[in-house]
């Protein structure tokens, strides 16, 4: 008799698991990949158009922002554009002016860049630079609370949304 | 039915669902991971393609002439199928497979295009497509007038236009060249927007300007069409200049719209219809027709390539800024008195004392061959500004100049750069200047 009502106590709890936290947790999870198919488009398409017309725009960044947003989740947006320094003879920006030369890079940060949209609206990239675009969620998901109270495997700083995309600037723009 | 069973049940419907379902997503999430990285191998692969033929054009003496012209930019698409393939991984025999996914590659041109596409020919026994360069399409619309004339117009990205003109059976005349605001300027070429024009060169294509938009508006008031003379005739209210909203400029963006639309359209029906697959011209969007209309470009079209679930479709468009075929604004640079040694964006601050502008491809590395030999030279060896041309993002826009002298002296270089520049551009229709039938 003892033995049967631990054999129903453990079915109920399978059944709780089975009929509702994993099918919940599979359909979040679900829902982050679905978002992160959202981000993936959206970053690419973000970072294609900045590197063929040679800018990012406020207007573009808008709309990846909105694009981001409308998944429901927050987002960490770090830009980074590596700057082709070609001319080494001119002034140099770092302390060691032999770091800089023909083919070398410095780059330009998130901060930066949103304060060149902030003032002028446009940040102008040249034929050369690299453009780097990562994005990952900030709020914790469903999936990710879920995870983290089962498994507690995943930190509360830890992402499971994530969006990258870089290319060689194309074109100077103007 | 007891719990046990219920929940095998459960596992047995839900499982299946959840498994097919995850694996679902995450096709449809490498699926957009594909399309995305195939997109920046087209860019790539266009942007390759570009540099080729800037650099074949600019070491090629005789690109002028429209044959070598064509070899040029034949051996730029064997570039771009090149990197194309090799971008996607594809070696050996089976990269000529990878073209059978662009139905067009569009070269559009300072008066005109080119559209590498695929095109019928007869084998032995059955037909096969090949990629071919068609022939070159001026940027053209013919206009009918009064009572048998006939004014056809080839445009070009900026306000050089050449002029055919049949009237009534009587006389026909053909000019190609500038146009200006007639008031801007005056006969010598001596004063443009209130400047006085100090260069000969300038001054010439000044002169030459104000001669032809003289010659020009007198054909389109005498054509007998209200519509041509609303849209075309050259006057204060309807300037000819690139980027200025005009009726002219609303008329020459929709001629070549048009036509770079149709054939294009063609083009791909008739592979499509050949290859059995629905190749379509997608839909370019005003900011890529600005790229178009403002630059000499390449737009590579990609379509039908199977990915995942789905096919692949896109398109790049890159402009090229390095050629001796037109001049625009973001091709000019600048040197102050101040510093011999550097060349400036119109804007710069450092740009200071008397300016002079030049054309950017002065600035760039040329090869000479002369008795076998080559050599490397500079037309000028001066260096770019590491404020304006490196670190691009913090040059000042040209509305922040300090103030109005210095507005002034730029403005004036500018306008001498642009106008010495041009004059120096070689058309092709030029030629009709010089042939026998024409009457000027």
């Amino acid at each position: 008799m003892e033995g049967e009502t631990l054999i129903t106590i453990v079915a109920i709890f399978l059944a709780a698991i089975l009929i509702g936290i994993f099918p919940m947790m599979a359909i979040a999870e679900r829902n982050d990949d679905v978002s992160e198919l959202a981000v993936t488009t959206a970053v690419s398409e973000f970072v294609n158009t900045s590197r063929t017309t040679g800018k990012i725009t406020t207007q573009d960044y808008e709309a990846l922002v909105n694009t981001l947003y409308a998944t429901g989740n927050t987002y960490d947006i770090s830009m980074e554009v590596q700057v082709l320094d070609e001319n080494p003879a001119k002034k140099g920006t770092q302390t060691s002016s032999t770091t800089i030369g023909e083919n070398v890079y410095y780059s330009v940060y998130t901060t930066q860049i949103m304060q060149e949209l902030d003032a002028k609206d446009k940040y102008i990239l040249k034929e050369g630079d690299i453009l780097t675009v990562n994005v990952s969620n900030t709020n914790v998901t469903i999936s990710q609370m879920l995870k983290n109270f089962f498994y507690s495997l995943a930190g509360n700083n830890t992402y499971s949304i994530v969006g990258t995309a870089s290319g060689v600037v194309t074109v100077s723009g103007s | 039915m007891r719990l046990q069973n219920l929940l095998v049940i459960f596992v047995i419907i839900a499982l299946p669902v959840i498994i097919i379902l995850s694996v679902f997503v995450n096709y449809q999430i490498d699926t957009a991971r594909l399309k995305s990285t195939y997109s920046s191998k087209l860019i790539d692969a266009t942007y390759d393609t570009v540099a080729a033929f800037q650099l074949n054009i600019n070491n090629n003496k005789y690109s002028t002439v429209s044959d070598s012209l064509m070899e040029d930019i034949q051996a730029s698409t064997n570039i771009f199928a090149k990197t194309l393939a090799s971008n996607l991984g594809v070696i050996g025999s089976k990269q000529s497979q990878v073209m059978t996914y662009i139905p067009a590659i569009l070269f559009t041109l300072y008066d005109g295009y080119y559209i590498y596409t695929p095109v019928a020919k007869e084998d032995q026994t059955y037909e096969v497509f090949e990629h071919e360069l068609k022939p070159y399409v001026y940027y053209t619309k013919t206009y009918a007038g009064g009572t048998n004339k006939i004014l056809t117009i080839n445009y070009s990205l900026d306000n050089y236009v050449a002029v055919y003109y049949y009237d009534n059976g009587h006389s026909y005349q053909s000019r190609a060249g500038y146009l200006e605001v007639p008031s801007d300027t005056n006969q010598e070429g001596t004063r443009y927007k209130g400047y006085t024009i100090e260069d000969a060169d300038a001054q010439a294509y000044y002169k030459e300007a104000y001669d032809f938009t003289k010659w020009f508006n007198d054909i389109v008031k005498d054509f007998g069409n209200s519509d041509v003379y609303e849209n075309l005739y050259i006057d204060e209210d309807n300037s000819p200049l690139q980027g200025e909203a005009s009726a002219f400029n609303d008329e020459k963006v929709n001629v070549i719209e048009t036509s770079i639309t149709n054939n294009l359209m063609q083009a791909m029906k008739v592979y499509g219809k050949y290859a059995g697959k629905d190749f379509q011209l997608p839909e370019l969007n005003g900011e890529d027709w600005d790229t178009i209309l403002n630059n000499i470009c390449v737009v590579s079209f990609m379509q039908g390539l199977p990915v995942g679930t789905t096919l692949f479709s896109d398109y790049a468009i890159i402009p090229s800024t390095d050629n001796s075929k037109y001049v625009n604004d973001n091709t000019l640079y600048f040197i102050g008195s101040n510093d011999p040694n550097t060349y400036h964006r119109i804007g710069c601050e450092e740009l200071k004392g008397d300016i002079t502008g030049y054309n950017r491809a002065d600035f760039k590395l040329k090869q000479l061959e002369e008795d076998g030999t080559i050599t490397y030279t500079y037309n000028n060896a001066s260096q770019a500004c590491y404020y304006c041309m490196v670190r691009a993002s913090e040059a000042s826009l040209p509305e922040t100049y300090n103030n109005e002298t210095e507005k002034r002296n730029r403005e004036k270089a500018y306008y001498t750069a642009l106008a010495r520049e041009k004059h120096k551009l070689i058309k092709i229709s030029d030629y009709i200047n010089n042939s026998d039938k024409i009457t000027k």
